[in-house]
């Protein structure tokens, strides 16, 4: 196992999302010992990614962390004020909830056949929770009466 | 009867819809950020050319990636499908799994528990 960093900044469209998903495809590959846990961790930062794209307003930061056996993933963006107070409360809902709560929460949004506005499942975080990540977070501080800052970090065992 | 022939691109898979052969292929990666739209494309096909699958049809797909918006989008497919077979077709759906690969297996076992539907897991290289 050996740590690893990916720092992206700028803007998230498909190409971007793309290269990206093959890039760290090939880090954790290279640095993480444990190859059919790969995918789970890929989907994780490709889900923060998905968000990125669909709701952050100009260029977003992005981190990849490998550290022993940890992974930290931090997503930061401007957004707006529902947005991100949505995916607060969401985040914030999930990590109330219990192992069974989560998984029939995640089965009843699947089957729920609506999308947001913005192209969304509603899977993203559940889907995150139902694999076992606990330590979800997401940061609102205001930068004007219209958008946020967030910070959405993510951190799970490899 | 038109088939429906989609090419992949960096975010959806390549679709084959083909009546003349009966084989029905979704393959590659499904990351798009509107899964509904892309989706809805398939469905949509089903819907009008339902009397154009016959009962031996080949439901195949191969997605090695997926974002959670495409499982929703997959699902609904699915679904569709689904209300085929309870036209009386015994359609086949092969869903592809590359080895070791648990996330794709439980997708797939999630939307066989939800749709009560039977699909033949096949290993994949």
């Amino acid at each position: 196992m050996n740590n690893s960093q990916v720092s992206y900044q700028g803007v998230v469209d498909d190409n971007v999302r793309s290269q990206l998903q093959d890039f760290l495809t090939s880090v954790a590959a290279s640095n993480i010992d444990a190859p059919h846990g790969i995918k789970r961790l890929l989907c994780y930062a490709l889900e923060l990614m998905d968000n990125a794209q669909r709701y952050a307003i100009g260029k977003v930061s992005f981190e990849w962390t490998t550290d022993g056996n940890q992974l930290s993933l931090v997503l930061k963006n401007e957004a707006t004020t529902e947005d991100s107070a949505r995916l607060q409360q969401i985040v914030e809902q999930i990590r109330t909830m219990t192992a069974m709560e989560i998984d029939e929460a995640y089965k009843k949004q699947l089957t729920n056949s609506s999308f947001g506005a913005k192209g969304g499942a509603g899977l993203g975080y559940l889907l995150m929770a139902r694999k076992g990540v606990r330590n979800m977070n997401i940061e609102v501080s205001p930068i004007n009466t219209k958008h946020n800052l967030c910070i959405s970090t993510i951190a799970t065992n490899i | 009867m038109e088939p429906l022939i989609l090419a992949s691109t960096k975010t959806t898979p390549a679709v084959s819809f083909d009546p003349g052969s009966q084989m029905f292929r979704v393959i590659g990666n499904s990351t798009p950020v509107d899964a509904l739209e892309f989706y809805n494309k398939l469905t949509d096909w089903l819907k009008a050319n339902e009397g154009a699958i016959s009962d031996d049809a080949i439901f195949r797909f191969c997605l090695p990636y997926f974002n959670s918006a495409s499982h929703k989008g997959i699902f609904l497919l699915l679904k569709q499908i689904s209300l085929l077979r309870d036209n009386s077709k015994k359609l086949q759906i092969v869903w592809g799994v590359e080895s070791d690969d648990e996330f794709m297996r439980e997708a797939g076992e999630t939307m066989q528990e939800l749709l009560d539907l039977r699909l033949n897991f096949e290993e994949i290289a």
